[in-house]
């Protein structure tokens, strides 16, 4: 799996031109067409070479690739029977694998799809049954590209009030502690196992769980709490630095 | 400019925008308008069909009519929140733009609903769970499998809490007498300081 996040098989090619392949995908992106540069057509340039036997296992072997991560040995018979070196064959599922997951990520139609595989002028049999793998096996393929980002809960809101603690059962009287006490709600949307979300000086108090929100109660004191205020501040701040500046304006 | 009505901040920039197109209803509308969202405050619902009556004249649509409310809900609550008087409420108002008699209107509605509106705000304070109801039953154990001869009170005790969801846990315990006899001393203690605080 580690080698889905990054961008596709053709990275590890020492070629820098290579670099351009998922980013031109996604540049192109109104076309809603996977456009394969040339490495990519190489690598599946293979297929073409296939006998038509062996083109539903290599599909088996791409499903499992996306949902297990390589495993040569798998590669090592095939490799043998086709008399072709372990590497070309690898290069070919995970050219394969690419193809599935940018076309899963647009959620091509068949008739882009088709569109995409033409360029690589497969025989029609080979087409088609890539087009089948990819129209059955595309939901997977979304959930599996799902769990690779993080999941952190998020903030829904917080309420607060400022209280004062004026006697406890071994103190009585004489002392003022001022204490907020905050209630946050986060929501997470899948699964619904949330972290803890920010305590400072804590008391976290009981947990309470309604459609997937979950909220916890906290502590604070004035002196910690204007730290996190301008901790905070400080970050909204950071917004007009020149470096986000730059960024925000490349991705316009 | 800091306002009092928004807590000593900054107007924020939306509500500038919404005064100015409240600005083209009548007074009266205003008013009338401010009397719906006060009643949706105090818990009632919002009743949209009079709402698009009211602001029919200004061919409003509807993104228009939720600024609207939502304009005048944060003025209403900002200024019973940070106990704005209603001259100052008013003066402030005009300064954001609002016409004179609009702000007249508008500080009269507050005057009359002031006192209900902080009560229901009370109501929405955070609140910790709490105890919702509390039984309880005095036994007295005559004999176990430890000791043939206990003759001794107990009392159980069933505390209901009360979620901030509306749940409420049911949480049962036992107390020997010894031990509830502190527990009521502390219980009174705190109580009389609880008294002596609420003057």
């Amino acid at each position: 799996r580690a080698t889905l996040s990054s961008s596709g098989p053709c990275l590890q090619r020492s070629s820098p031109s290579s670099v351009a392949l998922p980013w031109s995908s996604a540049l192109k992106r109104n076309m809603t067409i996977v456009t394969f540069d040339d490495k990519h057509k190489g690598d599946l340039e293979f297929l073409r070479t296939l006998p038509a036997e062996i083109l539903p296992e290599f599909c088996r072997i791409t499903l499992e690739f996306l949902r297990r991560g390589a495993n040569k040995k798998i590669f090592a018979p095939a490799a043998q029977k086709l008399g072709v070196p372990v590497d070309a064959i690898s290069r070919v599922i995970e050219g394969l694998a690419h193809l599935m997951t940018e076309s899963s990520r647009y959620m091509l139609s068949d008739a882009d799809f088709g569109a995409s595989v033409a360029v690589l002028n497969l025989p029609e049999a080979t087409n088609e049954h890539l087009k089948t793998l990819y129209l059955t096996h595309r939901k997977e393929i979304r959930t599996i590209l799902h769990e690779l980002y993080p999941h952190l809960p998020h903030y829904v809101n917080v309420d607060w009030r400022l209280d004062v603690q004026v006697a406890s059962r071994s103190l009585r009287g004489q002392t003022v502690d001022p204490q907020f006490i905050l209630a946050l709600t986060t929501t997470s949307h899948d699964d619904g196992a949330s972290e803890t979300s920010k305590d400072n000086t804590t008391n976290t108090n009981t947990t309470t769980k309604e459609n997937d929100e979950i909220t916890k109660y906290l502590q604070v004191d004035p002196h910690h709490l204007k730290h996190l205020t301008s901790e905070l501040e400080a970050a909204l701040q950071e917004i007009r630095a020149n470096d986000v500046r730059r960024i925000m304006r490349n991705i316009k | 400019m800091k306002f009092r009505f928004c807590g000593e901040l900054d107007a924020p920039d939306w509500l500038l925008r919404e005064i100015s197109s409240l600005a083209k209803l009548t007074n009266i509308r205003v008013k009338l308008l401010a009397l719906q969202v006060i009643d949706h405050l105090l818990g009632g619902v919002l009743d949209f069909e009079k709402i698009g009556k009211l602001v029919a004249p200004a061919n409003y649509d509807v993104s228009d009519v939720k600024g609207a409310i939502a304009a005048l809900q944060f003025i209403i609550v900002g200024a019973a929140k940070y106990d704005v008087p209603d001259d100052a409420l008013s003066q402030e108002l005009q300064q954001l733009g609002l016409p004179k008699e609009h702000c007249g209107s508008l500080g009269r509605s507050m005057r009359n609903h002031r006192t209900n509106i902080r009560k229901a705000l009370e109501n929405q304070i955070l609140k910790l769970p709490g105890v919702s109801s509390l039984d309880w039953r005095v036994d007295y154990i005559l004999s176990s499998s430890d000791l043939r001869a206990v003759n001794a009170p107990s009392i159980q005790m069933c505390i209901n809490v009360k979620d901030n969801d509306g749940t409420t846990t049911a949480r049962p315990f036992e107390v020997s007498a010894e031990k509830f006899r502190v527990l009521y001393y502390e219980l009174k203690a705190a109580q009389t300081i609880m008294e002596g605080l609420n003057v």
